[in-house]
């Protein structure tokens, strides 16, 4: 038996799949028992083309981790949040692939899913149910102003509109949910993860998310989407699901009172609305920073594993004092500027000074031409000053790239 | 054409001062008005907040005869004790609010032409209910004021549309960055502070013009301007509602920029808003001193000390203020309105005809004190009081360190002028950057600068005020400015260097004779000027709001509302549009 452990990341277009094979010693008896992890599995579209989001991806991905698990049932499964690059892939395998049989394939011992996925989460925090209404309202407002302009297929809003739409990412994250349903934990930073997953020797712990998401949604700006209330209200959650608009309630621009030039006041128009791009970042955001953010030991290495978590989680994070130095860093969000901590939460994590010789690695699963700025250069070297950075691109080909720890 | 306008002057709700009329009546000159209002500067885009539909522009009704004003129909006027302000009067009077800054700033003795925008438009769109935020601003990028509502404590709505002070305020933003574009790009805290700073003063300068409501609340305060009055408080509504203190910033305060000033005045050097407070409270405190002085010479029946005022200035005053007000109002008039009115004035020529002085570039308070004296001095060499209690105040407050500093020769000779075809050089861009070139030491044009941009050059005859009357005086602007590069915070990814500008105004006399220098300015900037501009990036990183290349930016690549945008040019840092963080820092500052 190795006695390494082994990080997998699985090139799966924009999203996330990790694979994770951990020699697991029990101290009690000595024995050491192969477990393993698996992280999310999606991927959506970029700005660029509909590659990054193509399902193509997945076959292979989903064959490479059965064989691994070489008919053994998967040891922990983790959805890290609610966005169709990471929620997708197990649920069209399940229907597209091996539509027969996948869950007698692919059996799992324990799953964690983020907190706010559980079904009684909104009813046991109000606050952050009042947010998550405003935003689902905001998102719907957006959708349809989108729709009605006819942008919604444009590069840039067709991929932020598909990975927010509850809609769409329902379905992924209502399969992940039957994967075990006796042995699902929804999971915070609070959380006890005692009966949560089997691993004797490996310790985790969980630095994000909060068990109240209500910090992580920001601000809306208000918008003049031509729609008002009553519109906003005729717009139902069938048109935001079905993703269409109805073809009496064409768009049509405003146009200018006489004495006022007419590209001046369509610019007007827009600059009004320019707070739309803020909270539909926004929006996403929430979602990325509820990331299940967990740390793994293992015989001296410490492992951490980021989801897709922005700005307010990782200043959550480092207000609580969890953020320690690591050795593996699962870079968050897809390599952007927001996904990897500035100043001291960095430092934190990657200090200058390595804290002991061990070497320190960074892994990034990402897609060129996405949008904001993914994958991004000062990030990346900023990153690869403190520890040794692999992304997907550089072998864009490869099924996957791995790194081996040894015991 | 003319029209005339109801504006107005104070909350109808607010019981407070008795029988004056919530509006007062503004009459404005342009070539046309059409249904908005719009006028060839100026439009009322009303976009109701609940549909986003564009209400009906209120009808004007042309004027009966070709001398006479028009107006615009109102359903309803607004009159004391009304629970609301109807919608179609609130529009026409932001109209009117808009159009008495603008005439303000263009008036003869001020900037003395048309202020041409800095956003490449005839035509300042004004949105008066632009939506659900305690909030106000002047936008270049959209050509637009925008002001937003909000309800208060008490479930009341907000407008801020309906203050004069607020509409003041957002209006002298708008005028300010036609007159000085290089404040809205600026990387100098001082600078956007200079914005803020003269936004402040136009409102109190256009409140000081409400006459009968300014006499009134004079009384009440027993002739005594050494309080926090309501002259000196801004958007009184407006902060009230928001409960954060009196007003939003006061004028009447000894804050300072001294090293040595007393903790509870002493401001941070990074933030535009607190530091406005001391430059603003800076010009009001030499308001009041002129007032105070004045009020002692009216009330003693003397004749205006000219040091002070020309006594031209004083009576062309007091005729403006009986075409403004009721019958019989400037006759009535005590010495302290008197004092008060044309020590305002005063102000408004002294600080406005400043703002074409200011060197373009990253400006600081020194380089705006230097400009105002400059120009004060060239103009009426003779009323120097006021200019020794600027300086007194200037060192005061720490915008410079002494006298010296702020030394600007005014009105000499210099060989590089005296032969030179001002026609050709406003005219040609040949010849002014001919001009420059040759004239790099005058200029203070560093050798190693390679590139440098002269601005459109101006053609300005203002009024200046002599102790025998007015006399009219023809000024020939000519700027240039140029890029520098400095250290910058090494911070969160930031580049190690970053751009500022520099900049130069030769201002010379186009009056008989050969041209002769008005005053030459140059920007100056310190250590601890670049220390104050590490301040800002840092608070803005810190507020996640300064965003790099692509950051800038959401889908569909919409510029971000809540960012301000820098790029990396050749490793070093620009910032542009670093005057929106005015309005995108705080909601309820503007």
């Amino acid at each position: 038996m190795s006695d390494t452990l082994t990080i997998r990341v699985y090139n799966v277009g924009f999203g996330d799949a990790l694979l994770i094979t951990v020699p697991d010693r029990d101290p009690a008896t000595g024995e050491t028992t192969t477990r393993r992890i698996l992280i999310d599995v999606g991927n959506a579209p970029t700005v660029a083309s509909a590659e990054g989001g193509s399902v193509d991806f997945f076959p292979p991905v989903i064959e490479d981790i059965l064989a691994e698990l070489d008919g053994k049932p998967l040891d922990l499964y983790i959805m890290t949040h609610e966005h169709l690059d990471h929620v997708q892939g197990l649920h069209y395998a399940a229907r597209r692939i091996y539509p027969d049989d996948f869950q007698d394939r692919f059996e799992v011992n324990h799953v964690w899913m983020t907190a706010s996925a559980a079904d009684d989460y909104y009813d046991n925090h109000p606050e952050a149910e009042k947010q998550r209404l405003a935003y689902d309202a905001m998102l719907k407002r957006i959708t349809r102003h989108l729709q009605r302009k006819g942008l919604a297929e444009e590069p840039g809003f067709m991929e932020l509109l598909g990975i927010n739409n509850p809609y769409s990412t329902k379905d992924g994250v209502s399969y992940l949910k039957t994967l075990n349903p006796d042995h699902t934990a929804y999971i915070h930073r609070e959380s006890d993860l005692e009966g949560t997953h089997p691993f004797r020797e490996a310790a985790f712990s969980i630095w994000a998310p909060e068990e109240d998401t209500a910090d992580y949604f920001s601000l809306l700006l208000a918008l003049d989407l031509d729609d008002g209330p009553a519109a906003a209200t005729a717009a139902t959650a069938a048109d935001a699901a079905t993703g269409t608009a109805t073809d009496e309630d064409p768009y049509l621009p405003p146009s200018p009172p006489p004495g006022v030039d007419a590209g001046a006041f369509l610019n007007l128009v827009d600059a009004r609305n320019r707070g739309l791009a803020d909270n539909m970042l926004a929006i996403d955001k929430a979602a990325n920073d509820s990331s299940i953010v967990f740390a793994m030991e293992w015989r001296g290495w410490r492992f951490l594993f980021t989801g897709d978590a922005e700005e307010k989680s990782w200043h959550k994070m480092h207000e609580h004092g969890v953020l320690q130095p690591v050795h593996f860093l699962k870079v968050s969000h897809h390599g952007s500027h927001n996904g990897t901590p500035e100043g001291e939460a960095f430092d934190a994590i990657l200090p200058e000074e390595a804290p002991d010789d061990a070497e320190r690695y960074a892994m990034t699963s990402t897609w060129e031409d996405t949008y904001s700025g993914i994958p991004h250069a000062a990030t990346d070297e900023r990153i690869a000053s403190r520890c040794t950075l692999y992304s997907n691109l550089q072998e864009k080909d490869a099924l996957y790239m791995e790194l081996g720890f040894p015991g | 054409m003319k029209v005339t306008v109801p504006v107005i002057v104070k909350d109808p709700e607010v019981a407070d001062f008795k029988g004056i009329n919530p509006t007062e009546k503004i009459t404005i000159e342009e070539e046309i008005f059409l249904d908005g209002p719009i006028s060839p500067r100026v439009a009322i885009l009303d976009f109701d907040p609940e549909s986003g539909e564009l209400a009906p522009g209120v009808p004007f009704v042309p004027p009966g005869t070709i001398k006479g004003a028009g107006s615009y129909r109102l359903d309803h006027e607004i009159t004391e004790g009304d629970s609301r302000v109807p919608t179609r009067a609130a529009a026409v009077s932001v109209f009117g609010a808009v159009h008495k800054a603008l005439r303000m700033f263009e008036e003869k003795d001020a900037l003395g032409r048309q202020v041409e925008w800095a956003f490449d438009a005839p035509q300042l769109l004004v949105v008066p209910r632009a939506g659900d935020r305690a909030n106000a601003y002047y936008e270049r990028e959209s050509h637009s004021l925008q002001f937003f509502r909000f309800p208060a404590d008490d479930g009341r709505m907000i407008f801020a549309a309906h203050s004069q002070d607020i509409v003041a305020h957002e209006t002298a933003h708008a005028v300010l960055d036609g007159v000085a574009p290089d404040l809205y790009e600026t990387i100098s805290p001082q600078g956007l502070a200079i914005h803020e700073a003269v936004a402040d003063l136009t409102s109190l300068l256009c409140a000081f013009r409400c006459r009968e409501l300014a006499s009134r609340i004079l009384e009440q305060m027993g002739g005594d301007l050494n309080h926090s009055t309501a002259f000196s408080g801004l958007a009184r509504q407006f902060g009230a509602a928001l409960d954060r203190g009196r007003f939003l910033r006061d004028l009447f305060n000894t804050k300072s920029i001294h090293p040595d000033a007393p903790e509870q005045d002493r401001v941070d050097r990074g933030s535009p808003h607190d530091l406005s407070e001391v430059l603003s409270g800076a010009f009001y405190r030499v308001l009041v001193r002129v007032y105070d002085e004045l009020r002692r010479q009216y009330g003693a029946r003397r004749e205006i000390d000219p040091d002070l005022v020309a006594a031209p200035e004083a009576e062309h005053v007091q005729r403006r203020v009986a075409r403004q007000t009721s019958a019989g109002f400037a006759d009535r008039l005590g010495a302290q309105s008197k004092a008060l009115f044309v020590a305002s004035e005063r102000l408004k020529r002294t600080l406005f005809r400043g703002l074409d002085y200011l060197p373009p570039g990253d400006v600081t308070f020194a380089d705006l004190a230097r400009a105002v004296l400059a120009a004060d001095e060239a103009s009426h060499p003779q009323s120097k009081r006021q200019r020794q209690w600027m300086i007194a105040e200037f060192i005061k407050r720490g915008i410079a360190p002494d006298g010296r500093a702020l030394e600007v020769e005014t009105n000499f000779d210099h060989p590089a002028v005296a032969d030179l075809d001002l026609a050709a050089l406003v005219r040609s861009d040949y010849v002014a950057y001919d001009f420059a070139e040759k004239n790099r030491d005058l200029l203070g044009i560093p050798r190693r600068i390679k590139g440098f941009e002269v601005r459109p050059r101006l053609d300005v005859t203002k009024r200046d005020w002599h102790r025998d009357g007015p006399q009219e005086t023809r000024e020939c602007f000519f700027k240039v400015a140029w890029t520098e590069m400095e250290k910058n915070v090494r911070d969160r990814g930031l580049p190690d260097r970053r751009r500022w500008t520099a900049g130069t105004t030769l201002v010379m006399s186009w009056d008989e004779g050969p041209p002769t220098v008005r005053a030459l300015l140059t920007t100056r900037r310190t250590r601890t000027d670049r220390t104050d501009t590490d301040r800002l990036l840092l608070h803005l990183l810190d507020k996640n709001l300064l965003k790099v290349d692509g950051a800038a930016y959401g889908i569909g690549g919409i510029p971000l509302e809540r960012a301000v945008a820098g790029e990396i040019l050749e490793g070093a840092l620009r910032i542009k549009g670093m005057g929106r963080t005015l309005h995108i820092t705080e909601e309820g500052g503007s």
